[in-house]
């Protein structure tokens, strides 16, 4: 069964999907910004997922595009990589909307709860 | 120290337990979580143990400020039971040991008490209190104590009977266990002194004083326990408060504000009376040689890490305005000039408080949000220096602080921290259970645990 927990990157972030998934941990990440490496935002991802490893899986990790010319798929391969060097054993399911997350978010909760392969809490279904 | 607190109907501490460890004690938590009634507490201990129960009451506030509101009236009771161990020392003339560390000795105490604010709302009142004593040959903490099993040496307990009056009765009681003051039953023989003891506390007792003072207050053995129920300082220093002028009268001790700086200064620089600070300081007993090592001297070197132009400094008392006269000497380079506190900086002022008052204070210590006024460097510094006055003073004491600063967690350790958040009207206070594995992560990354905390990483489930 899916017991995911998430990583975001903002306070919106945190509350809207601790709201969905309030039995799920979501930790912010706090490092974000146009001008932060994708490998600073690996390291900060690594040490808060190997904290979360033994009992949530997947990990699911929101960020950001922001102003990064590289496209978001660019980001992810180049985020997966710097990833492989911090010992996480879980799969990662990596998010890095173009758009607002909240906008995301908002645009389409079942999907979101789809792929998080999480029940959707009653009171934010058709929100 | 005390070890562990259980607090019921004081502010938003209900159903609230906190144990706590020697050393620093970090509360952390959001805006409106109930930190500051954690602190709000000791100080009305602090209260309670120095003055009658209404007088306690109207010193932090008022019983609307004290008693925990439901709706729009007040709930009528507080319960709280507080758990601590302190050193102490049998009397000089006791016949059994005269070497001085052989008549040192543990006292482990275990006081509850519940306070009532009855319908009338013109009094606060102790409806029962119970205190539990026993020698002990180390240290104990909370987690060691049961009062149910634990064999007392002296279980006094006293509740307000038909009339009104509190009426005290003796549970139980050894001689080996504690020794309960003479005064208490003076020249009774043996056999009939627990019913002696217990007409004089039914005697001395009255609705409005603690127990606990009634019979540690005066005994030289048992005056720890008090002091260490009382020593609940809270300071929330404020520069300007620092900076007023002080009269030469002014007894030593910082406040809460910080004022009383002036006068503290000058009684170390007069190297004269550190341990005699606070109300009830005639009774606090503590080594005096660790007392003297809170030399002028030390507070300087720390005053040189937040302000390294500050060569010296100095306290006279000035006989013609009647007040003392703090100078700095100030060295840059070339450039000397002997500054008055008042012209000093807001975050020199904080700093020297803040280190003064750990220096000087008794058993407990808490600080409210220290980092304000204070450059980043300086907030990790002041862990540091807390840390190693606590250390370097042997004596089981804690510090208890808040703070809302992630530069300053940055130099704290997970052991220290304690999670505080509001649940239903309620304050819930943790410690973070995945200690083990923010340590080693730290370690590993270099991110402070002030980055930990931010990203809500501290579990305390």
């Amino acid at each position: 069964m899916s017991n995911p927990g998430f990583l975001v990157e903002g306070d919106l972030e945190q509350k809207f999907i601790q709201n969905i998934c309030p039995k799920s941990p979501v930790r912010k990440i706090n490092c974000n910004g146009d001008d932060v490496s994708i490998e600073a935002i690996a390291r900060r991802v690594g040490t808060l997922g190997r904290l979360l490893q033994k009992r949530w899986r997947p990990l699911i990790v929101v960020f950001d595009r922001e102003q990064r010319y590289a496209s978001g798929t660019e980001i992810e391969t180049q985020f997966r990589e710097a990833l492989d060097r911090e010992d996480l054993k879980v799969p990662i399911i990596v998010g890095i909307p173009d758009r607002d997350t909240e906008t995301w978010i908002l645009a389409d909760p079942e999907r979101f709860a789809l792929s998080a392969g999480i029940q959707i809490s009653a009171n934010i279904a058709g929100v | 120290m005390i070890t562990r607190i259980e607090v019921d109907g004081f502010k938003s501490l209900t159903g609230f337990k906190l144990s706590f460890v020697p050393g620093l004690n970090i509360l952390v938590g959001p805006n409106g979580s109930g930190k500051t009634n954690i602190v709000s507490f000791f100080e009305f201990l602090g209260h309670l143990m120095e003055a009658e129960a209404s007088e306690a009451t109207s010193r932090v506030g008022g019983a609307g400020a004290v008693f925990r509101r439901v709706g729009s009236d007040y709930e009528k009771r507080i319960h709280a039971r507080l758990i601590g161990c302190v050193q102490a020392m049998e009397e000089p003339h006791h016949p059994r040991k005269k070497n001085r560390d052989a008549r040192i000795f543990y006292c482990l105490y275990d006081y509850s008490f519940s306070l009532v604010f009855p319908d009338t709302r013109d009094k606060v009142f102790f409806e029962k209190q119970r205190l539990c004593l026993k020698r002990v040959d180390r240290f104990m903490t909370a987690s060691e104590v049961d009062r149910e099993t634990e064999k007392w040496g002296a279980d006094i307990e006293s509740e307000i009977g038909p009339d009104g009056s509190p009426v005290a009765k003796l549970r139980e009681y050894t001689d080996s266990g504690i020794e309960l003051p003479y005064y208490l039953a003076p020249g009774v023989q043996k056999a009939h002194r627990e019913q002696a003891i217990e007409k004089t506390l039914t005697q001395a007792l009255a609705s409005n004083i603690s127990l606990a003072h009634v019979i540690c207050r005066y005994s030289f053995e048992l005056s720890p326990v008090v002091s260490d129920l009382s020593g609940g300082q809270i300071y929330n220093i404020v520069p300007s408060r620092v900076k007023l002028p002080e009269d030469s009268a002014k007894p030593p001790g910082i406040q809460r504000d910080g004022s009383g700086l002036a006068a503290t200064l000058y009684a170390l620089q007069r190297a004269t009376y550190p341990e005699h600070f606070g109300p009830w300081s005639h009774l606090y007993w503590a080594p005096r040689e660790e007392l003297v090592s809170s030399s002028l001297n030390e507070l300087k070197e720390y005053l040189q890490l937040v302000n390294t132009t500050i060569e010296d400094i100095d306290v006279f008392n000035d006989p013609f305005d009647n007040q003392l006269r703090v100078r700095f000497h100030i060295r840059s380079g070339e450039y000397t000039a002997v500054v008055p506190m008042a012209l000093m900086s807001d975050g020199t002022l904080k700093w020297l408080a803040v280190v003064t008052a750990a220096l000087t204070a008794r058993s407990v210590f808490c600080i409210e949000e220290p980092e304000n006024y204070l450059h980043p460097q300086m907030q990790g510094q002041i862990v540091n220096i807390l840390r190693e006055i606590l250390f370097r003073q042997k004596a089981d004491r804690f510090t208890l602080m808040t703070t809302h600063s992630e530069t300053l967690l940055n130099h704290c350790r997970p052991e220290e921290l304690i999670i505080v958040s509001m649940s239903d009207g309620k304050t819930i206070a943790l410690r973070c259970n995945n200690m083990a594995e923010i340590s080693e992560e730290i370690q590993r990354t270099g991110f402070g645990l002030g980055y930990y905390y931010t990203s809500n990483a501290l579990q305390n489930e």
